[in-house]
């Protein structure tokens, strides 16, 4: 870890002023945004903030000359990603035709054009020859409840060129799906068509239901008698509440099965199912009667619940 | 990943002021759905690059739109090179030949 004055061009003496100018004059010249095409930046860049993150704070400054914190700082909690990691990529795109997006859907002068489109200085040739390039296509992010990517949904969305969108989620939609809008993204050129907006589907995860393919799982608590009586539960699924039996004898761990009860296939008969695991619950603390019956109690022949996972 | 306005507020350390206001300005473009903003990994990579820019690299708000427009082609070329680049590479070793020469002529065409 390089000594931070000697990163900033800086002797011990320099007063807080002149250890903000030297790291904004370094700053300008190597922030990584400002140098998308060089890679080396990037380190300097960070030896130049470490640095600063140590010097431009009159506190730290004192520690690290006291040595009592070292080059690093012991911060590294970091910055997150850099604005040129994702600039080039397609939720880059929509940042890119000239600024802001503002003129999302015009014609632009296209490089391709300069190359391929002009009339030749010098050449017989008159006229241009069209140049017709397809718009680039343009990813965007969006987030969809549990229930509503399990059932579908229609989002109204606004994207980055001021357009309002509809866009169907359909029933059963994964999490990192992605849906195609065509034509919803940057403009072609030349009469060429406009590419398509690509829309990535996060699903919130639910507080109780999780998914598997078209299956559906959930952990049912079950109370003492239930789990020994048996009885009829209303239980949710994501098609809504339905009554269920839970057969007498029923314990821990054991896997009901509601068929018909998952998330929609592509073709009929694909359908999934919801499987209902149940966790049997005793009381916060048992009354006297539980404690009372339990030591009553005489289990039958074969109750050894630890030889039968093999932990004796 | 998607954030909330909220959590651009915390993680990178802006006003709601500012934001509000750089999205107002269309420095920003998150994406609107159900009445709330949702920024992706390139929306809050350029909250912060505005932030750094004024904050430590001392850039007024006058010059901020300035700077973001000239990066927005700097980038756009940079894709159009690429896609250039890609369409060079799938040419007949010839043509690429033929490219190369030229480009050593250094007279362009």
């Amino acid at each position: 870890m390089p000594d931070p004055y000697s990163t900033l061009g800086l002797d011990k003496s320099a007063d807080q002023d002149a250890v903000k100018a030297a790291y904004r004059k370094l700053a300008k010249r190597y922030h990584p945004d400002l140098n998308p095409g060089d890679s080396k930046v990037e380190q300097r860049f960070k030896e130049i903030s470490q640095a600063y993150g140590i010097l431009g704070d009159p506190e730290k400054r004192k520690r690290f000359d006291r040595g009592e914190i070292d080059a690093s700082g012991q911060e590294t909690a970091g910055r997150g990603g850099f604005y040129r990691t994702y600039a080039e990529s397609g939720q880059g795109a929509k940042y890119g035709p000239h600024g802001f997006g503002f003129r999302f859907d015009q014609g632009l002068d296209d490089i391709f054009e300069d190359l391929f489109g002009g009339t030749r200085p010098g050449s017989q040739r008159r006229g241009r020859t069209t140049v017709r390039r397809r718009g680039a296509d343009v990813s965007y992010k969006v987030r969809v409840g549990f229930l509503e990517a399990a059932s579908g949904v229609k989002k109204r969305l606004a994207l980055a060129d001021g357009k309002q969108l509809a866009v169907a989620v359909p029933a059963g939609t994964e999490d990192g799906q992605t849906l195609r809008l065509k034509g919803q993204g940057v403009a072609g050129l030349g009469g060429a068509p406009a590419g398509d907006a690509l829309i990535e589907i996060a699903v919130e995860p639910h507080p109780y239901f999780r998914r598997e393919g078209r299956d559906i799982h959930l952990e049912l608590p079950i109370s003492l008698r239930e789990a020994v009586l048996g009885a009829t539960i209303d239980v949710p699924t994501v098609h809504g509440r339905v009554s269920m039996k839970i057969p007498p004898g029923s314990n821990s761990g054991t896997r009901l099965r509601l068929k018909g009860k998952g998330l929609a296939g592509a073709k009929a008969g694909e359908t999934g199912d919801q499987y209902v695991t149940a966790r049997v619950v005793l009381p916060d603390a048992p009354d006297d009667e539980l404690k009372a019956f339990a030591e009553r109690w005489s289990p039958p022949e074969g109750y050894a619940p630890r030889r039968k996972a093999g932990l004796d | 990943m998607t954030i909330s306005f909220e959590q651009v507020v915390t993680q990178v350390e802006v006003s709601r002021g500012d934001l509000t206001r750089w999205i107002r300005e269309r420095w920003v473009l998150p994406i609107e759905q159900d009445g709330g903003y949702l920024f992706d990994e390139v929306d809050i990579a350029r909250v912060r690059l505005i932030a750094e820019l004024r904050d430590d690299l001392a850039v007024n708000d006058e010059a901020v739109p300035v700077i973001l427009q000239l990066l927005d082609q700097v980038y756009e070329l940079r894709r159009t090179l690429g896609e250039l680049r890609q369409a060079i590479a799938q040419l007949p070793e010839t043509a690429r030949g033929q490219i190369d020469e030229t480009l050593k002529a250094g007279e362009g065409g």
